[in-house]
């Protein structure tokens, strides 16, 4: 028993040197594009490395005060670009690396900026975005309008944050969410003052609005295509909606807002991908971006935006087809001021109505703290 | 030894002057300030695909601003519809 469990542990160890490998060759390529030299590939990055073994200890002995910073995520024992052993300390929010001493016992510290670590196979943190929620519920959830079933067709996409018009809270999301549905069609009906947001939406339910439950009532406000925004809200039920503005693993935000910059870090919350963050890479965006008249109908029209955001999205990883509507939060743990309004992207990049644009068409203002 | 254009305008105004006539450009789906990899503003085009023939077609600056190209594909609002 004992020696499975040292071989696995070496095997470990073995693949761990590797991936770290691995990670340092990709992040240090841009700024050290020549290949390892012969000393460097001489050194012995296993745990059978006397000074790797060393610095576990110190990394072991450190670990617990780390992590106790709740945005510090985990703790290894890795090599600096010019091939010591170091302490890597991963961390979710780049302001952590601040507060984080340069070495630990003389031992130097790597600091790597990443995304919550989850169990692989298990989506998200263990919060699930899909399912129906007991109410009041928090935002960042699968909804939509509950007669978005044409052509054989669903549609959904996610309820994003709450905000208050003139007094009243109602559910923040796209247009083309809420209230795309512009043709009587393929379901003899278009979206109207009035109609059900229910949640899940129904591309979570089968297709079954019976399934879901309302918790809002559409306020249709056309924002597409005359308007530079593609938003629309919903009033809520009473008791159905969490009246802090909660959003799911995200929590309370912030009643203030903070226009975009680049290089920003930012986070969201939504229906497919969860809890995700990025960052910014460009700012005054013209993007052109073509809609359907109903779930999986026609093209309307297609509109092009001026003044948008645009965040990478590597992958599809920060924003992927029932994300839409998600607010776009700087990326702090407390109370994070809205940045935008996420309604488009590709597999490679989001797209961001900036949110005092949203605020200001829909004469309103976010509720938060 | 190679000259460059001093820019003259603020980038924004420039971009703004050029955002028409580069979105009718076939394949590019967006116009924006972006950031060199060394971290200075570029006017950044974003293309369905980026192949050869736009590298060679596009500037690489305008009015002294360094252009960026990047491959977005199909940007599309992302709902969601299933069966």
């Amino acid at each position: 028993m004992r020696s499975r469990t040292g071989r696995l542990t070496a095997l470990l160890l073995l693949a761990a040197a590797a991936l770290l490998a691995l990670v340092m060759w990709g992040c240090s390529r841009e700024e050290s594009p020549l290949a390892p030299t012969v000393a460097q590939l001489d050194v012995d990055k296993s745990a059978a490395n006397p000074d790797v073994r060393a610095v576990m200890d110190v990394q072991d002995r450190h670990t617990q005060n780390l992590m106790a910073d709740p945005t510090v995520t985990g703790t290894a024992t890795t090599f600096t670009d010019d091939g010591r052993p170091a302490i890597m300390v991963l961390i979710l929010e780049e302001g952590t690396a601040a507060t984080l001493p340069q070495e630990i016992e003389g031992v130097p510290v790597v600091v790597v900026v990443t995304d919550r670590i989850v169990a692989m196979g298990k989506p998200g943190s263990g919060v699930s975005h899909v399912a129906k929620q007991t109410p009041p519920i928090q935002l960042g959830t699968s909804g939509g309008w509950r007669y978005d079933l044409a052509n054989g067709y669903c549609c959904g996409g996610t309820l994003g944050a709450l905000i208050s018009v003139g007094g009243q809270k109602r559910i923040l999301s796209n247009y083309h969410v809420f209230e795309a549905d512009i043709v009587s069609g393929g379901n003899s009906r278009v979206a109207a003052t009035g109609d059900f947001i229910i949640q899940p939406g129904l591309i979570d339910v089968s297709c079954n609005a019976s399934s879901a439950q309302n918790v809002a009532t559409l306020v249709k406000t056309s924002s597409l295509p005359g308007a530079n925004v593609d938003c629309s809200s919903a009033a809520i039920i009473s008791g159905m909606v969490n009246e802090s503005g909660a959003i799911l693993e995200i929590g309370t935000i912030s009643a203030s807002t903070v226009a975009a910059a680049v290089n920003q870090s930012v986070k969201k919350s939504g229906r497919t991908t969860g809890l995700t963050r990025s960052s910014v890479s460009g700012l005054n965006a013209t993007i052109s971006v073509a809609y359907e008249n109903e779930c999986a109908g026609g093209t309307a029209f297609t509109k092009t935006f001026t003044g948008q955001i645009l965040v990478s999205n590597k992958a599809g990883k920060f924003l992927a087809g029932g994300d839409s509507g998600s607010l776009m939060v700087e990326n702090v743990t407390t109370n994070p001021r809205a940045v935008g309004l996420l309604f488009a992207g590709s597999s490679s990049i989001a797209v961001a109505n900036p949110i005092n644009a949203v605020l200001s068409f829909l004469n309103a203002s976010m509720v938060g703290n | 030894m190679p000259k460059r254009e001093a820019p003259r305008r603020a980038i924004n105004d420039v971009m703004a002057d050029h955002v028409q006539e580069l979105m009718a450009r076939d394949g590019v789906t967006g116009v924006a300030i972006g950031e060199t990899a060394d971290g200075n503003p570029c006017i950044l085009i974003l293309l369905r695909e980026l192949t050869e023939a736009h590298r060679l077609a596009l500037p690489d600056q305008l009015e002294g601003h360094p252009v960026c190209l990047f491959e977005s594909g199909e940007i599309r609002p992302l709902g969601r519809q299933d069966e």
